[in-house]
């Protein structure tokens, strides 16, 4: 990867282990939120199927001229599918959020028990990862609540 | 070059299928007591209920490979791509399931495989009831797929 590019690349790998930016619902259960994703992932991978397109891409040296070629396989409907979830989620009341990745010195030394309805976001919630990779939010304003 | 990734995928699967032949451990749950055919329909019924609720979402996977490789003559290069899907909806009907059972009393254990040493030709009777789990108590696998728990102090 070329300097620049690893540059451009680091701000929003990084923003991913800050930030967490799911489809969400005040009130909604977390067992609700995750039915509703569910069945418009089900949905999505139903209406939308692969369109697999392979391709080839010329290479070219720093004249302009061809020097060979680059081989792509993609699926040409992955986007579509994806905004097919989302749209599927915002019909039933979902919409897109950020939320904070709680920070070590914020959670040292106390035990918050997860959220398991999706509150009103203020500046007290924050997302925990899980070992599994799964994330849960968290009220900093309730400890051992 | 194409050849030799395929008979490789065909050895990597032959790995994979002779390591699950090899299993030396048995998840299931326990609920101490309970007869083996509640435990079989309130397993049954947690499935159904996840399967319905989290319903299979296969979304296409494409994995690109590059190769470099000798050809006949002359060093060559090519690509291509591994073409699978994978359930996005895998992970949350497992831990529904496993929350069903959790709210029905029981609790996820893993056994052993029971050892050929530790039969030692004996014969033994599938545990009626969902045992609490100890050092004796051990899985066979049957034929035509899962498996039985047996106490290993109860031999026929």
């Amino acid at each position: 990867m070329k300097p620049a590019l690893a540059l451009l690349a680091a701000p929003v790998l990084l923003s991913g282990c800050l930030q967490y930016t799911p489809m969400y619902k005040v009130g909604a259960t977390v067992q609700e939120s995750n039915v509703a994703r569910a069945q418009c992932n089900s949905y999505a991978a139903q209406t939308v199927p692969p369109m697999i397109i392979q391709d080839w891409w010329p290479v070219t040296d720093g004249q302009g001229r061809v020097i060979g070629h680059r081989y792509e396989v993609f699926d040409a409907n992955e986007g579509r599918r994806n905004a097919t979830v989302r749209t599927c989620l915002e019909q039933q009341g979902f919409a897109r959020v950020t939320i904070p990745m709680c920070k070590a010195e914020q959670i040292e030394g106390r035990n918050y028990r997860p959220l398991t309805v999706s509150p009103p976001i203020t500046p007290d919630i924050c997302a925990v990862r899980q070992s599994d990779g799964s994330r849960v939010l968290i009220d900093l304003s309730k400890p051992g609540a | 070059m194409s050849a030799k990734i395929r008979n490789f995928s065909i050895l990597a699967l032959a790995g994979l299928l002779l390591a699950s032949c090899a299993a030396t451990s048995f998840p299931t749950f326990v609920k101490p007591g309970t007869t083996a055919d509640r435990v079989s329909r309130d397993s049954a019924a947690c499935d159904i209920e996840a399967n319905k609720l989290f319903p299979a979402a296969n979304f296409p996977v494409v994995f690109p490979y590059a190769t470099v490789g000798y050809y006949p003559g002359a060093w060559g290069w090519g690509g291509g791509a591994t073409i699978t899907t994978t359930d996005v909806n895998a992970n949350m009907r497992i831990q529904h399931r496993n929350q069903c059972m959790r709210v029905k009393g029981y609790t996820p254990y893993t056994f052993p495989i029971c050892t050929t040493a530790q039969m030692n030709g004996q014969s033994f009777a599938p545990l009626t009831r969902s045992p609490t789990p100890s050092p004796n108590i051990c899985a066979v696998r049957l034929d035509g797929g899962g498996g039985a728990l047996i106490d290993l102090t109860n031999p026929l």
